[in-house]
């Protein structure tokens, strides 16, 4: 249960990183826009998590 | 000894390539009536890129589709998929968001005929009138399809190639009278019309312009010979498709240019045409006003048809589609009901008919296009994910019996670049369409989380694991045995009683030259349902048939149940005669108010003449018609 619910929140991470990202850079953001930022950290943070949860195992 | 044919299926494949052709470039070609309209308000002079792009990542995905519905030609698609490659949660997250392409797609479908019905009445071409027109057209389809629809395989044929011929001759006239390259550089102002927000929104949409791949997996079920038919049909529609949507764009670009309009770049394809944008191209083809009109006509009453039936296609794989989670588990027993007398999936067909009709209450084409990309784009990326994993899981499958070219070689297998290409192309569209339209997201997002609530508390009550596959136990049928080639056969439809003298007459004649008889027992699948539907009582009726046929006729009689579509019977029965080199077929012959009906089973099968053809009636059993000479 508890592994799953890591596996589950790390891909609402990363969908939710892809998200802004998309937002940003259809709205005009530039490469440092906060946006930009947020997105890729939103996106590292959910990959990273997966990865350490053994997902890709 | 007599020679003796093992029977072991029961399921009759009949389509061949052409019907799988022409039924799934019937359901993907008529998606152009409204596709164009839709991708051109947000991609503009961008259109045609913008389908040429879709068309790649479809391409991808109809290859990924082929690759695994020729390992399990079984109805299902992309949630068929994830079943063999993950598990039963991921096969549900796939049929959900298939559920939810099915819904759009019978709303959307449904809500564009009026536009095109309007070249006779034009208030059809606006609100309310076609959000009416669409609602009660959903209404009279669920009762057709509640009762039992017929879909003719003929019909389907006719109308894709009427519907080819008509997209190829407005092409070519268009390319002759209107097509202008400088034009269409001239529509494109890089960023700004379209905006790269909107042309990436657009991609995504674009897809919905090839929905009616999964038709093709749904069929597979039937399809003769599968390992070649699929692949090739998927390559016929693909190559029509691609062709075709790419040339429809242009010239209706170079008919209806981009142009400054108070302060905005827009195109009357966006705008006066978006609900019908193939009368669009019509109209400005610069034909003279009587040949326009004809064609207007023309055109609208053929694209009206073609939506009909697109239609009706949604429900019927709405509810072929439902039936099947029901099977697996993963949904309610209750989805699962067939009407006791018409042996349809009824509550099915209402309830997600409804779903639909309510779908198309707020009359929304963008709307219905953006969630139909959230449900189509997370089915894609399941199924080309899927066929990844069935590689590294099964590399030397002997099932894998079509690979296509082009495959990244991995330790420990190679995958398919298709369905990499295909699963990044898709995902991000699926990204793009939610990042990009917020009530896209929160509806698309509810409904996820809405079945997968559904299928948690369901599974649940039953005791069952999420990700275990568990499906509902079919009896196997019984007497499954060999046939004895050069047996008299006698056939029995599901609508017959059992006849004593039919069997009495095979005895007879069987006894001639001590012949063994075979009993073809038919049982009718209503088209709403998977071919391999649990319908129990039918099939123990058709089995019963066997059973006394065995009292009668002792030992050397056997038999088997054969599932048929509707009107497939009198094929059924031939095909099988043609099989077992059938010495004769004995078949019933009705009355009404006194007078032989000529029905369309004894008419194929007489038009067949698989072999001597004993048409035995209610009066008594007698020789009715000799078709062929005596093979005895």
């Amino acid at each position: 249960m508890y592994q799953r619910s890591v596996q589950l929140l790390s891909i609402a991470f990363l969908v939710l990183g892809l998200t802004i990202l998309v937002r940003t850079l259809a709205n005009g953001g530039g490469p440092l826009s906060l946006g930009v930022i947020l997105g890729v950290a939103f996106v590292g943070v959910g990959v990273a998590r997966l990865w350490l949860s053994g997902a890709f195992q | 000894m007599a020679e003796r044919l093992p029977r072991e299926e029961t399921l009759r494949r009949v389509h061949g390539v052409g019907a799988l052709f022409s039924t799934a470039y019937g359901n993907v070609g008529s998606s152009i009536y409204y596709a164009l309209g839709v991708v051109a308000v947000f991609a503009l002079g961008m259109t045609p890129v913008v389908f040429l792009i879709s068309g790649l990542i479809f391409i991808c995905t109809a290859v990924t589709y082929a690759e695994a519905t020729v390992m399990y030609p079984e109805a299902g698609g992309s949630s068929s998929f994830a079943r063999h490659g993950f598990n039963e949660l991921v096969s549900f997250f796939a049929a959900w968001g298939q559920v939810l392409n099915y819904v759009i797609t019978v709303a959307i479908s449904a809500f564009f005929v009026p536009h095109y019905l309007a070249v006779f009445w034009e208030p059809l071409e606006s609100s309310p009138a076609d959000i009416v027109f669409g609602i009660l057209l959903i209404g009279l389809l669920i009762v057709v399809n509640v009762v039992g629809s017929k879909e003719s395989a003929r019909l389907n044929i006719v109308l894709a190639i009427a519907d080819l011929m008509t997209q190829v001759v407005i092409v070519g006239i268009g390319i002759a009278l209107v097509l202008n390259p400088e034009i269409l550089v001239d529509n494109v102002v890089l960023g700004v019309a379209p905006s790269w927000g909107d042309f990436a929104l657009a991609i995504a949409i674009g897809m919905i312009a090839y929905t009616g791949i999964e038709t093709l997996s749904n069929m597979s079920e039937e399809a003769r010979d599968a390992p070649r038919t699929v692949p090739k049909a998927v390559g016929l529609v693909v190559t029509a498709v691609l062709i075709l949507f790419l040339l429809i764009p242009i010239v209706a670009l170079s008919a209806m240019p981009v142009t400054m309009q108070g302060g905005e770049y827009t195109t009357a394809l966006a705008t006066t045409y978006a609900e019908n944008p193939m009368l669009g191209i019509v109209d400005n083809l610069g034909l003279a006003a009587t040949a326009t009109e004809a064609l207007r006509i023309y055109v609208g009453v053929l694209a009206a048809v073609i939506l009909v039936i697109a239609t009706n296609a949604g429900l019927i794989g709405l509810s072929r589609i439902t039936f099947s989670m029901g099977q697996y588990r993963q949904l309610p027993e209750a989805i699962r009901a067939i009407h006791p007398r018409f042996k349809t999936p009824y509550v099915a067909i209402v309830l997600f008919g409804v779903v639909s009709a309510v779908a198309l209450l707020p009359g929304e084409t963008e709307l219905l296009a953006t969630m139909y990309a959230f449900g189509a784009m997370l089915s894609f990326t399941v199924a080309h994910v899927s066929v990844i994993r069935l590689r590294r899981l099964y590399p030397e499958s002997e099932k894998r019996t079509y690979k296509p070219r082009f495959n990244l070689p991995l330790k420990g297998g190679d995958v398919p670049l298709t369905a990499i290409l295909g699963g990044l192309g898709t995902f991000a569209a699926w990204i793009v369409v939610m990042a990009l339209n917020t009530r896209t997201l929160l509806i698309g997002i509810g409904w996820m989380v809405a079945g997968l609530a559904i299928y948690m508390l369901y599974r649940r009550s039953q005791g069952l694991g999420l990700r275990q596959t568990v499906k509902v136990v079919t009896p196997e049928p019984l007497g499954v045995e060999e046939i004895e080639y050069r047996s008299v056969m006698v056939a029995f439809e599901d609508d017959e009683p059992f006849s004593e003298e039919m069997v009495a007459t095979a005895v007879k004649l069987a006894s001639k030259r001590r012949r063994g008889i075979h009993i073809h027992s038919l049982l009718t699948v209503p088209t709403n349902l998977p071919l391999d539907a649990e319908l129990r009582e039918a099939e123990a009726e058709a089995q019963s048939k066997i059973e006394q046929a065995k009292l009668i006729g002792g030992q050397r009689v056997s038999g088997h149940v054969e599932r048929v579509r509707p009107g497939q019977a009198g094929y059924s029965i031939s095909a099988e005669a043609k099989l077992i080199a059938a010495a004769a077929v004995v078949v019933w012959l009705r009355y009404r108010d006194g007078r032989p009906l000529y029905d369309k089973t004894l008419q194929t099968v007489l038009a067949e003449r698989p072999c001597r053809v004993i048409v035995v009636s209610e009066k008594g059993a007698r020789d009715g018609v000799e078709t062929a000479p005596s093979l005895g």
